[in-house]
């Protein structure tokens, strides 16, 4: 599997779309940057702003990168043919499909590792050694690595099961956007219990746990979570994290030991 | 005799589609082995399971006498490098670039290796060029090349030619004789064309219905084709009447031509011919070709 990994280190590093990832994330991060602090300058309410945020847009940001590159990434093995060089050079099945997902991730984490390091290079020069709450920074930050892991491993069990790159680009989309949509109804579901606005459906207190679980659940809703700052339960988040991973891990690796590959 | 690849009662079923139906067949070390069939007949699907890209449905094979439910067949695979249906190939990456790649996943460290294996398949002069760019005779080359990193012993080419221009073939086959003859890598190649074929398999396999029909060397092969002789004349009945006379066994092509069999004194016949007024316009030796052969062949297992 160390064969793999390296290999696809390779790839990874030739890669247009991931530098362009990189690039499109960094210009995002530096905008909010000098957006904030604008706006930190131009007010006189806003003294200091906690760096806490930046980071946590990032870990947003990396997730959203990855249904994109997990179909043209895995979807290219298929396209070009490629997998079976390695199915045909000794390979077991589980090997390639672990050595893809832990790319996936990696290239996840890249980008955020990126994103993290301009934050530091530019945020504490702008706004100063400010983290809030480092105890729960911290954990935040934890979570936000689980959640990254559960996009990976979503995302490429998705594109793994799907033999054609185009077909396999789209249904990432297709799949992160429905879950953001869901998961964007959930947020006010289970916002507006706390607050002015109430739904119907939320009187019902089995359906509000229902909804809070799924909330806490869906890798869109951990990711809303933490881009917002807010993690209503951080250990759930965590640990549904790892629950998702396991799932969709042993159900991706199941069905492609068993697909027949053309 | 050593087999490089066995294969026992062989099925795979695709749904309802049985592709292959109990197919054995043995490759023995240092062959060219042409697999002959149809479109259809089960060739690929052949390919497929033992190149462990799927998994027979019933029926086992050996590599190199390791069984494919052995957990060491995968370190055996290391010895066999394919080309199944089109080159595996990164099409947004150069020669070198592709070679590289699966040097890494082959754990191969040094990459020396690389510039001889551009320079076997004419490929050295590509230099940036992506794959993308290529001819279809060049992602051929380049698709054997990468089969041929980490030197191995056993090299499966699933209907190499197809799509190629003349010269493309030539190539391609003097390449493929040249891994035979200098490097003594056993080849099986897979194809309907069975003039190409002719030229450089040592041993035939041919598939229909999703099984061998029949297995024959080269060497059994010559000597089943039938050999004639066969002659244009001005005169047909003469010459009937003539090799009926000295017992000769003939058949007629058409108003003026024929096929003797077996072997016939040329001075004999021409003077025979000559006092019933007959004269010959021309006459050839021939073998019985691949492609009759290959019909009877065929043509017998569907009557059987």
């Amino acid at each position: 599997m160390r064969n793999l990994i390296f290999a696809n280190f390779t790839r990874l590093k030739k890669s247009k779309l991931f530098r362009a990832g990189i690039i499109v994330s960094s210009l995002y991060t530096v905008f909010l940057l000098i957006m904030n602090y604008l706006e930190m300058t131009a007010s006189v309410e806003i003294t200091t702003v906690s760096l806490n945020w930046f980071f946590f847009s990032a870990i947003s940001v990396a997730a959203i990168f990855c249904p994109i590159y997990s179909g043209f990434f895995i979807g290219t093995e298929y396209s070009d043919g490629t997998i079976r060089n390695k199915l045909i050079a000794g390979h077991k099945r589980s090997n390639i499909y672990f050595a893809n997902g832990i790319t996936i991730f990696c290239a996840e984490g890249l980008l955020f590792l990126v994103n993290a390091a301009l934050i530091i290079v530019l945020g504490i020069p702008l706004f100063g050694l400010n983290i809030e709450y480092p105890s729960y920074f911290i954990i935040y930050l934890l979570a936000g690595i689980l959640i990254l892991a559960a996009f990976a491993s979503l995302f490429t069990m998705v594109s793994t099961l799907i033999s054609n790159k185009t077909s396999s680009v789209a249904t990432c989309l297709i799949i992160y956007v429905i879950l953001f949509i869901i998961t964007n109804y959930l947020r006010i579901a289970v916002f507006s219990y706390y607050g002015d606005m109430t739904l119907d459906i939320i009187s019902n207190k089995i359906t509000r746990i229902i909804l809070e679980f799924l909330y806490d659940f869906l890798p869109t809703g951990q990711s809303l979570q933490i881009s917002s700052g807010i993690i209503l339960r951080p250990f759930n988040v965590i640990l549904y994290s790892s629950l998702n991973i396991i799932l969709t891990t042993v159900w991706g690796l199941f069905v492609f030991k068993k697909k027949d590959i053309k | 005799m050593d087999y490089c690849l066995e294969t026992i009662s062989l099925c795979k079923k695709y749904g309802d589609f049985q592709a292959l139906n109990g197919l054995s067949m043995h490759i023995p070390k240092g062959a060219i082995y042409g697999l002959v069939g149809k479109n259809g007949a089960g060739k690929t699907t052949l390919i497929r399971l033992i190149t462990g890209i799927q998994n027979p449905t019933s029926g086992e094979y050996s590599l190199y006498n390791i069984k494919n439910t052995d957990m060491a067949i995968n370190k055996t695979r290391r010895r066999m490098g394919a080309v199944v249906e089109t080159p595996a190939v990164y099409l947004d990456m150069t020669a070198e670039e592709n070679l590289i790649m699966q040097y890494q996943i082959l754990g191969i460290p040094n990459y020396n290796g690389i510039t001889e294996l551009l320079t076997l398949v004419s490929l050295a002069d590509c230099g940036k060029k992506k794959v993308k760019d290529f001819s279809l005779g060049m992602k051929q080359r380049l698709g054997i090349a990468v089969a041929l990193c980490g030197s191995p012993d056993f090299l499966i080419l699933d209907e190499p030619i197809n799509g190629l221009d003349p010269q493309g073939i030539v190539e391609i086959r003097e390449l493929i004789l040249k891994l035979n003859r200098d490097y003594q890598i056993t080849i099986l190649i897979s194809s309907h064309i069975l003039g190409e074929l002719s030229k450089l398999a040592t041993h035939y396999g041919f598939v229909d219905g999703g099984k061998i029909v029949k297995e024959i060397d080269a060497t059994e092969l010559e000597l089943n084709c039938r050999k004639c002789t066969h002659l244009s004349v001005t005169d047909t009945k003469a010459l009937c009447r003539v090799l009926d006379g000295l017992n000769i066994e003939y058949s007629l092509t058409s108003d003026t031509e024929a096929d003797i069999f077996g072997e016939i004194n040329i001075t004999q016949l021409t003077l025979a011919l000559a006092k019933e007024n007959c004269e010959i316009m021309f006459i050839q030796k021939r073998d019985e070709s691949l492609e009759n052969y290959y019909m009877n062949v065929i043509g017998g297992h569907t009557n059987a």
